[in-house]
């Protein structure tokens, strides 16, 4: 079987300025059948660091998969998917958009720039919860994420 | 009058008028008038002028409520008019007219002089035409002064207006918009706490936290509803031909779990193609019929739609057996979040039939309804026919 090499867990960018977010999110992946290591990056500027393993970054590990909001200070999501995209070195890995946004424009772009889906979180708890555990399910145990 | 003299030829005997006054050369009326006749009249007015003249030449002064004096009167109710509007006085424009006289009085003399009494009468007859017509300009003026006030202050309420009501919507899109997300995270942190907490904490905390869930929800559904009133015009489609029937059977799916649950009937006449933005259209029927189902009476739901071209617009109407609405409440249900009853009895947040006036006033329509408590009510709203519609049912 090609792509990830099994036993080492599953290691997710989580890239979103909302602490409460952050927090049902990591509350949700705990639950998860799959190992997995959440690393938080709280703005665009902080995630490409990490990405580029710039600075204190130097060891981040590589993320599996990128959770990414679009609204942010300092730099925001669509400009972090977009480098992330046109970066040979970066474009393999997955971006799935997770943003409050329903806004048309923003759908469209980000498809445009290449993020693999588009997600619009759930107001209500338990049906984000269960976002979180669909979106752990595809992309960890049914798709084949890339080796390297 | 436009058809028979034009403004130009009113300037013209206007500014004989004003020859007459200023005392620059005296021609005869009949002699003015016939000139006027042969100079770049439209037949109907050199005829008018022309019978005119043969009527002073035979000393005929008919009264002005008839036959061609009246055209006449009409005339110099014209002249009035411009002259209103370029901001002639009415003084001044009748003193003009009262000039005639001056003028009509040598000719009177000339024709009558050798048999006064005819003389008198024809003078007489002479002055209660004019000053009949002085009566006509002044009250031309009058009205034309009431007019343009009344259009400029018509123009600038209707731009002091649409200015507020832009303000207002724009506040409430940014305050909805903006209070969408510290409502999302009291309301994420408060369901938080419910699925963790519950059971473990005493009574009073499940109650409270309860309370705070229930309340984040309801404020996240008016603050939605609010966002839609603002959207009506915000995110309005241009207008364009639109089967309502088919708008009506987009809503009935939309409302296909609603409509099974009750066991509601729908019922529809032949409906139109008219000129609308065929998604708030379909808002607006799936917002009638809803009411029409929720507020069901003791019977399960017969609801009827129907359309019936009036004049220049359609009206269309969806009739139900529900509980019906007294009329003392029939204004209000069309306001924001009124409601008519408690949040126990009947679900929503009272928004519903002021989005719907929304969408048909943004249509240029009118909405209304007919109902008495316990009886039903129909609901009607209006569209407007715009000339190149085409499909009408025939």
């Amino acid at each position: 079987m090609t792509g990830r090499k099994p036993g080492r867990p599953i290691e997710i960018l989580l890239v979103e300025d909302n602490p409460i977010d952050v927090g049902l999110t990591e509350e949700a992946l705990e639950e998860c059948k799959v190992r997995n290591n959440m690393t938080v990056a709280e703005d665009g500027v902080q995630a490409m660091a990490i990405l580029r393993k710039e600075g204190q970054y130097a060891n981040a590990p590589r993320p599996d998969l990128i959770l990414l909001d679009l609204n942010m200070p300092k730099k925001d999501g669509r400009e972090v998917c977009a480098e992330i995209k046109q970066d040979p070195a970066l474009r393999r890995i997955p971006v799935v958009i997770l943003t409050t946004s329903q806004a048309e424009q923003d759908i469209l772009k980000t498809y445009d720039l290449g993020a693999n889906c588009y997600i619009n979180k759930p107001v209500d708890l338990d049906q984000f919860t269960h976002v979180v555990k669909v979106v752990e399910d595809f992309w960890f145990t049914i798709v084949t994420l890339p080796s390297e | 009058m436009a058809e028979i003299l034009e403004a130009r030829h009113g300037e013209l005997l206007v500014t004989w008028l004003e020859q007459v006054r200023a005392g620059t050369g005296k021609p005869t009326l009949k002699q003015t008038l016939e000139q006027m006749a042969e100079a770049q009249f439209s037949t109907q007015a050199a005829d008018l002028l022309r019978s005119l003249a043969a009527a002073l030449g035979r000393g005929e002064f008919e009264d002005i409520t008839q036959g061609e004096s009246s055209e006449l009167a009409a005339m110099l109710r014209d002249i009035g008019s411009s002259r209103a509007q370029q901001g002639s006085t009415a003084t001044e424009t009748a003193t003009l007219v009262l000039a005639l006289k001056d003028s009509l009085l040598p000719y009177l003399q000339e024709e009558y002089g050798n048999t006064p009494k005819r003389l008198i009468a024809e003078f007489v007859k002479m002055n209660k035409v004019i000053d009949q017509l002085v009566l006509v300009i002044f009250e031309s003026f009058i009205v034309e002064r009431e007019n343009m006030i009344a259009q400029k202050s018509r123009s600038l309420l209707t731009e002091e207006l649409t200015r507020s009501n832009r303000d207002l919507e724009q506040f409430a899109y940014v305050a909805s918009h903006d209070l969408q997300e510290p409502l999302r995270n009291i309301s994420s942190s408060v369901q938080f706490l419910e699925r963790r907490y519950k059971g473990q904490l005493d009574g009073a905390a499940d109650k409270f936290i309860g309370y705070a869930v229930d309340g984040a929800k309801r404020m996240q559904a008016l603050i939605n509803d609010l966002l839609d009133h603002a959207r009506v015009n915000s995110r309005g489609s241009a207008f364009e031909p639109v089967e309502t029937e088919t708008c009506l059977y987009e809503a009935m799916a939309n409302l296909k779990t609603t409509i099974a649950e009750s066991g509601a009937v729908v019922t529809h006449g032949e409906l139109p193609t008219v000129t609308a933005d065929a998604t708030q259209l379909v808002q607006l029927w799936q917002n009638l019929l809803g009411n029409a189902i929720k507020f069901q009476g003791e019977d399960s739901p017969r609801v009827h739609v129907s359309a019936e071209k009036k004049g220049h617009e359609w009206i269309f109407s969806v009739k139900d057996n529900g509980i019906g609405i007294a009329p003392e409440y029939h204004d209000r249900i069309f306001l924001v979040f009124q409601r008519l009853h408690s949040r126990s009895e009947y679900p929503g947040t009272g928004i519903g039939l002021a989005i719907g006036k929304k969408i048909v006033e943004r249509h240029g329509g009118r909405i209304w309804v007919e109902s008495e408590s316990g009886k039903g009510s129909i609901f009607y709203f209006t569209i407007p026919i715009i000339a190149h519609e085409g499909g009408n049912p025939s």
